[in-house]
């Protein structure tokens, strides 16, 4: 099925006014509501909806609660132990596929039988011309899996006796990417890093592949494929049996195909990224407040609107002119930008003084509008670069000198571990003592021996709490944090002292510990220390980090894009997990020009910087796909918290 | 009797009370009524309206009492081939154990003469078993196992039961893993459990790492904790395993079941050689948690303190990191020297390094606005009586070390000025630090930061900025201390 080039109504998103490349993101939005509404006609008739906390931000980013009321939703509320006090006969859960989602239902269900049963007999009791609001018994239970039910799921719901019988009946819902942005698509599984990476459950990635295979249904497939990592794997195995599965039932209906390049990469090809700061305008907010499906929650004292003194959220995204022209800029430099932006403002304004009346009446009409929305987005982006400056530690320097020092080679080991001491012991955040001690046994040769360890981690439990032992087990699993062993080599914990991510790696464990210099050499991550690398006016990736660090997602895709796949085919035997390609051969001039890019486990806003220049200097248009923005503070928390 | 139509729900039902009401007074048959009549049929098969036991009610009905033509049947397997499936499955078995008694026993009631082709029908009986088996036997049959783990991963129905062979299961299980699907391999790993002896369904957990992560995944999920925990030990996982306990004792709330249990723990599990950094922190951990105990029991009685007056505890220490505890102890107990609670007794229990004692001191003084002063640190470290300060003995070690070169306290400058500035600590305590910055640019930027007028014009004077100097005194209030202090700089100093 050919679809032709599709216009978002202005007013249904207010985004993208342009059609780039034909590939219109915004449609992905469209699509998902109406999944949605399709989902909620599952249980016709009036309903209450109890929805999963981690699903609600991604709902709202795909339908507004006035689509939920015009299916019959009655009350919405949010997923808790606590019963929810809905008066609906039939209810709808939209949660995810674990078992514990199911407990908290089977929980809700007996609560409320019990409650029926105490309110019979009461009004057997009393006297009968009373007339009290007594509850209805549910009738139906929707469970409505997001993205897939799984076996574990239907497991518990039998265990807790309430598979068949007609009461409770599971569905599943795959709602798709949502766009964030042009060019920023997310599925947001704020727990798939640690699904995925720590747990080795990969059940989500069934779930991503059928997401893509959504978007290649609406922009036909991609022409050159390349899939590299564990998780990316499974996706593609999934991705691929879905398209078999079609390809057999339609043989002639095929999507021209406007994509030219997907690549499929995971998060554990590139773990030091998400531990160095981020210096871009947008990484900033994200380091210092938060940025969530999105949106910013500011603290008070940020409110633009004075008159409601309480946290505010701000949707960020090129929708907002001034945001969208200093989003990836370096943070030294956006204060200057919005300055000068406001000046350009005034002047224009002053200018309006001089017009004769028919010209201030157009004036008036067109610009003075968006003219006063500037101004107001100026103010607001300038108030938030003083409290993030204010905000900022007094040793932010000697951070990011060590931080860039590590990655270089430029600052010795025991200087970093000097440091690093030295926030412990003055008990900074758990996110930043624990970003910093894996950076520093990523870029030792041989990772931390074991002695560092043990004094080094003892000093962080000091600080930060016992339980996380837990935490720093877990960090050693995912591959974030590297342990030589080689003094213990023939004790049994020297399996798991590797952890499962050089378990999945395709290189003996000797090696292991060299590779992600090795990488750094094959992709030529750092810069040569003579080569000038203006931040202000970009030009080379490695801007997002002071010049210190290509992230080497952006320079994989970068230089198989330019240099094919052969380039990297070195690098790709130091990223754990196997390889899928096809589509290589033929003549890339004549491939579209639209490049998706999914990264599964998470991508840095510092990495969609770099992928944006990128895109500036190929001449391409990249779209990132991804399980959700991420930072390494919320990859620190989300291994910590599950700890 | 009437013939009654077998689809007929509300029929058949009428007719299922009117067959009770015959069978009961007949006290002729108990015995057969007892054997026939099994507790779970008669519950389920003759009194509950679902609709597959009604249908096999009626089949039966008819089988014995009339004569049914056999299109008739075959018409209703063929409609629905699917949902009926399984429920033909369970008749044919039912068939089997009921087919002797109740035709006897219909024989008996005295219906004989109205079933006169009775060899015709039991003819027919078998034909109808013959059928009912086969199309049991059908669901029976192993699909490829490609097909199998196909079904599975797009969630369509399938059954596993069929694959009996050990290499049938390995297949499966191969399948499973290459097609990725963890849901996929945790179905396919959980009826190997259910289905293999355990020797051999960890090897073949060995023999595949994600087999094993994907199904230790599946254990933990369900909080099936103890299974996953002798699972990680038969997989010569100890130190998992040792985690995984220690992640339940720490879920205890009970303060002493959860010391017990972790004494248990460092016993037990982490006896092992390889284990022993893990042993130190949690013996560490249980230490301190049963000295928070005492300090909160302590805290949480006793007024004396006027401390917890001027300012109150924000929360119970219990169950806080080490140095959160020791802060809150050089808030709260610096004179108790010589107690449990006395901070120099963490620096020795717990072998605290220097710059963590001095951090978390340091920093809890400062809370309650006790300053010390640069020359101050060292005594910190070396009175051994817990925070006598100024004592001799100290102040002498301290001097003595700075005279033989000992390193100054290995706190950061800059970050221990910002720490007391945070603190609000008295410009004359931060000048003291300030004139210790190197070099004195950075001193006077800092100086400047602070605010700290005396050593900011300090500053000046030691970089010999005259200009400098003379612009700043125009900031400063006449006959002010550091206002003198410059001019006296300004009329003595030797300048450039």
């Amino acid at each position: 099925m050919q679809h032709p080039p599709y216009r978002v109504m202005s007013g249904m998103s207010g985004h993208c006014d342009k059609i780039v490349s034909g590939v219109d993101v915004w449609m992905l939005r469209e699509l998902g509501c109406r999944s949605l509404v399709c989902c909620l006609e599952e249980l016709p008739g009036k309903k209450d909806l109890i929805i999963d906390a981690s699903l609600m931000k991604f709902l709202d980013r795909l339908s507004q609660a006035a689509t939920l009321r015009e299916h019959d939703v009655e009350k919405i509320f949010r997923l808790e132990q606590v019963p929810p006090s809905g008066q609906c006969a039939q209810r709808m859960y939209m949660v995810r596929s674990i078992p514990d989602s199911v407990k908290f239902i089977a929980e809700h269900l007996n609560h409320h039988q019990q409650e029926l049963k105490q309110e019979q007999l009461q009004y057997q009791q009393k006297s009968q011309n009373q007339q009290q609001s007594h509850r209805v018994p549910i009738s139906r239970i929707l469970v409505v899996c997001v993205p897939s039910i799984t076996y574990s799921v239907e497991c518990q719901l039998e265990e807790e006796g309430l598979a068949g019988g007609g009461l409770v009946s599971l569905h599943s819902f795959c709602p798709g990417f949502v766009p964030l942005d042009d060019d920023l698509l997310t599925l947001e599984m704020p727990n798939f890093f640690r699904d995925a990476f720590v747990e080795g459950d990969f059940s989500s990635c069934a779930g991503i592949g059928q997401s893509l295979h959504l978007l290649c249904s609406l922009f036909g497939a991609p022409q050159r494929l390349l899939s590299h990592g564990r998780a990316a794997h499974a996706v593609i195995t999934s991705f691929q049996r879905l398209r078999s599965d079609i390809d057999e039932s339609h043989h002639s209906t095929k999507t021209k195909s406007q994509i030219g390049h997907l690549f499929i990469l995971d998060r554990d090809a590139d773990l030091v990224t998400p531990l160095l700061t981020q210096l871009t305008y947008e990484g900033s907010i994200d380091e210092h407040y938060g940025i969530h499906a999105g949106v910013v929650e500011l603290p008070e004292n940020l409110n633009p609107d004075a008159n409601k003194p309480s946290a505010s959220k701000i949707m960020l995204n090129s929708k907002d002119s001034i945001f969208a022209s200093v989003r990836h800029k370096h943070f030294a430099g956006v204060a200057g930008v919005l300055v000068r932006r406001a000046k350009e403002i005034q002047t224009r304004k002053e200018e309006s003084k001089k017009m004769t009346p028919a010209q201030m009446k157009e004036f008036v009409a067109f610009d003075l509008k968006q003219l006063q929305a500037q101004q107001n987005s100026i103010s607001l982006h300038l108030s938030i670069c003083e409290a993030i400056t204010k905000a900022t530690r007094r040793d932010f320097d000697v951070q990011l000198t060590t931080e860039h020092g590590l990655v270089t080679g430029a600052t010795a080991a025991s200087e970093a571990k000097t440091y690093f001491e030295d926030c412990c012991a003055r008990q900074l955040p758990l996110s930043s003592c624990l970003r910093l001690l894996c950076l520093l046994s990523l870029t030792q040769s041989n990772g931390l021996s074991l002695k560092e360890y043990e004094s080094l981690t003892s000093q962080l439990v000091a600080a930060c709490g016992h339980k996380h032992i837990l935490t720093l087990f877990d960090l050693r699993q995912v591959g974030l944090l590297n342990v030589s062993d080689s003094a213990s080599m023939d004790q049994p914990q020297s399996s798991a002292m590797r952890g499962l991510r050089q378990a999945a790696s395709n290189l003996m464990s000797k090696g292991q510990f060299a590779a992600w210099r090795s990488l750094t050499k094959f992709l030529k991550l750092i810069p040569d220390a003579e080569e000038l690398i203006d931040l202000h006016n970009p030009s080379h990736l490695s801007y997002v980090f002071n010049g210190a660090y290509t992230p080497a997602i952006v320079q994989l895709v970068s230089q198989c894009l330019t240099d094919g796949l052969q380039s990297i085919s070195d690098a790709l035997k130091l990223i754990p997990g196997s390889t899928t390609s096809f589509g290589w051969s033929g003549d890339a001039t004549l491939l579209p020009p639209v490049v998706v890019v999914l990264v599964c486990g998470g991508v840095t806003f510092a990495e969609l910087a770099a992928f944006r220049l990128l895109g500036l200097r190929t001449g391409k248009r990249i779209i990132v796909a991804t399980t959700g923005t991420t930072s390494g503070n919320k990859l620190m928390n989300s291994i910590a918290n599950g700890s | 009797m009437s013939t009654v139509s077998w689809r007929g729900a509300s029929e058949s039902g009428d007719y299922l009370v009117d067959w009770s009401k015959r069978v009961k007074p007949t006290k002729t048959v108990p015995a057969v009524q007892g054997t026939v009549v099994s507790p779970d049929i008669s519950s389920t098969s003759y009194v509950s309206p679902d609709v597959s036991c009604n249908l096999s009610d009626s089949i039966l009905d008819n089988i014995t009492t009339d004569n049914l033509s056999s299109s008739s049947i075959s018409e209703g397997t063929v409609a629905q081939p699917r949902g009926v499936g399984r429920s033909l499955g369970s008749l044919g078995e039912k068939l089997q154990d009921w087919k002797p008694p109740s035709v006897k026993k219909w024989s008996h009631a005295g219906v004989v003469e109205r079933c006169s082709g009775c060899s015709a029908l039991e003819q027919q009986v078998a034909q109808l078993s013959n059928q009912l088996q086969a199309s049991f036997s059908r669901s029976h049959v192993a699909v490829p196992v490609a097909a199998a783990v196909h079904a599975m991963c797009t969630g369509q129905p399938y059954a596993l039961h069929c694959y009996r062979s050990l290499s049938d299961k390995r297949e499966l299980l191969a399948a499973a893993l290459r097609a990725s699907h963890t849901s996929t391999i945790i179905a396919v790993l959980v009826f190997c459990r259910n289905t293999l002896s355990r020797q051999l369904f960890l090897q073949e957990l060995q023999s595949s790492a994600v087999a094993a992560q994907s199904y230790l995944g599946y254990l933990k999920q369900r909080r099936q904790y103890r299974e996953a925990m002798e699972l990680l030990q038969d997989l010569g996982r100890h130190e998992e395993a040792a985690l995984l306990r220690y992640r339940q004792c720490l879920a205890i709330t009970d303060h002493a079941k959860k010391t017990a249990a972790l004494r248990t723990l460092t016993s037990s599990s982490l006896s092992s050689p390889a284990l022993t950094h893990y042993k130190t922190l949690i013996n560490d951990q249980i230490d301190l948690l049963e000295r928070q105990k005492s300090i909160d029991e302590e805290d949480s009685k006793s007024s004396s303190n006027a401390l917890f007056k001027e300012y109150p505890r924000a929360s119970s220490v219990y169950d806080k990191p080490l140095l959160t505890t020791l802060y809150y102890c050089a808030m709260y107990h610096w004179t108790n020297s010589g107690s449990h609670c006395a901070p120099a007794a963490f620096r020795s229990a717990y072998r605290l390094t220097e710059r963590q004692f001095l951090w978390a001191v340091v920093r809890g003084r400062a809370r309650v606005k006790h300053y010390f002063l640069p020359e101050q640190l060292p005594t910190l470290l070396t009175t051994r009586t817990g925070g006598m300060l100024g004592s001799l003995s100290g102040a002498l070690s301290a001097v003595s070390s700075s005279l033989a070169g000992a390193p100054r306290p290995s706190l950061p400058l800059d970050r221990l000025l910002d720490a007391l500035h945070a603190a609000s600590a008295p410009h004359a305590v931060l000048a003291a630090y300030l004139s210790l910055v190197e070099p004195r640019e950075l001193r006077l930027r800092l100086a400047q930061h602070y605010d700290v007028r005396s050593a900011v014009v300090e500053a000046l004077v030691a970089l010999k900025d005259k200009a400098g100097l003379q612009r700043y005194m125009e900031q400063l209030p006449p006959g002010s201390a550091e206002y003198v202090k410059a001019d006296a700089a300004l009329k003595t100093g030797r300048w450039k």
